[in-house]
């Protein structure tokens, strides 16, 4: 099982960021603080979105078929993301 | 099944709703014909002594006619992204539970005992109203009210997921436009 990404602290559910990255070959680490990118930001199953989004060249009718969905529901989907990511993009700019 | 008969518009294209639509149009029309009903406003159902062909179907072209005027430009107003068909599509299947109303009226009988209680009423012979009269009209109404939820909660699902309208103000909006709707469908009979 592919373990999640925790984007979210599960004590007072703040953005969490990154602190530590290391090579799994020679085992060197790097510390600091790194906020998450913005699509990481996103709970998983949007980013999945977007990526389908991407592997249909941008079209919402084949997705919307693909998924068993309407079109104006896979839009109103999009439409979200796209809000969510708008209002981080304001918080993280703050 | 829930999805079906309550939000189908989250699923099914446009396309495939109209296909239902209007079929469902023409059968409600002719439903209202056969059982002497005049479709004489967006919520609104009235049984008479005779109607004449065409004129339930002229009923409901003016009903979705206003509906459809106020809730697309309620529609563009929330999300411009909207689409027309979406809207009108949305506004075909909802009066779906109104046409089903008609059947209660076989051999005129809700439109005879709503006479007899007139007359009952109106010459204050309370005593003269029969039971099973009070029964069948009370059951109608019941029947009547839940037609009216179920209408709205069809239109309102499709018209939430045709502008992607979220929360309890739009739908306190979205309320307040169908009775918008509403008066102008009963000025529009009444200039006609």
């Amino acid at each position: 099982m592919q373990p999640k990404l925790p984007i979210q602290c599960p004590s007072c559910e703040s953005a969490l960021s990154v602190t530590q990255l290391s090579c799994s070959q020679c085992t060197t680490s790097v510390s600091g603080s790194y906020s998450l990118p913005i699509l990481m930001q996103i709970q998983e199953e949007e980013q999945n979105f977007i990526l389908q989004f991407f592997l249909n060249s941008g079209s919402l009718k084949e997705m919307a078929a693909q998924m068993g969905n309407s079109y104006p529901t896979v839009r109103n989907k999009l439409d979200d993301i796209i809000a969510k990511i708008n209002h981080l993009k304001t918080v993280s700019k703050k | 099944m829930r999805t079906l008969f309550f939000n189908p518009f989250q699923r099914y294209s446009e396309k495939k709703i109209l296909l239902f639509g209007i079929p469902i149009t023409v059968i409600g029309s002719f439903l209202g014909w056969y059982f002497n009903a005049r479709f004489d406003g967006v919520i609104d159902l009235h049984f008479v002594k005779s109607t004449l062909p065409f004129q339930a179907f002229f009923d409901n072209l003016i009903a979705l006619f206003c509906v459809n005027l106020v809730l697309i430009g309620l529609g563009k107003y929330f999300n411009p992204k909207t689409r027309i068909i979406d809207v009108v599509a949305a506004t075909t299947i909802a009066r779906t539970p109104i046409y089903l109303l008609t059947v209660f009226n076989v051999n005129n009988s809700v439109f005879n005992i709503s006479q007899r209680l007139l007359v009952a009423t109106q010459s204050q012979k309370i005593e003269a109203i029969a039971i099973a009269d009070l029964v069948i009209i009370l059951f109608f109404a019941m029947v009547s009210m839940a037609a009216i939820a179920w209408f709205f909660i069809i239109l309102w699902s499709g018209f939430k997921t045709a502008t992607n309208a979220k929360g309890i103000q739009k739908i306190v909006v979205f309320v307040i436009a169908i009775i918008i709707a509403e008066i102008i469908n009963k000025v529009l009979i009444y200039l006609l």
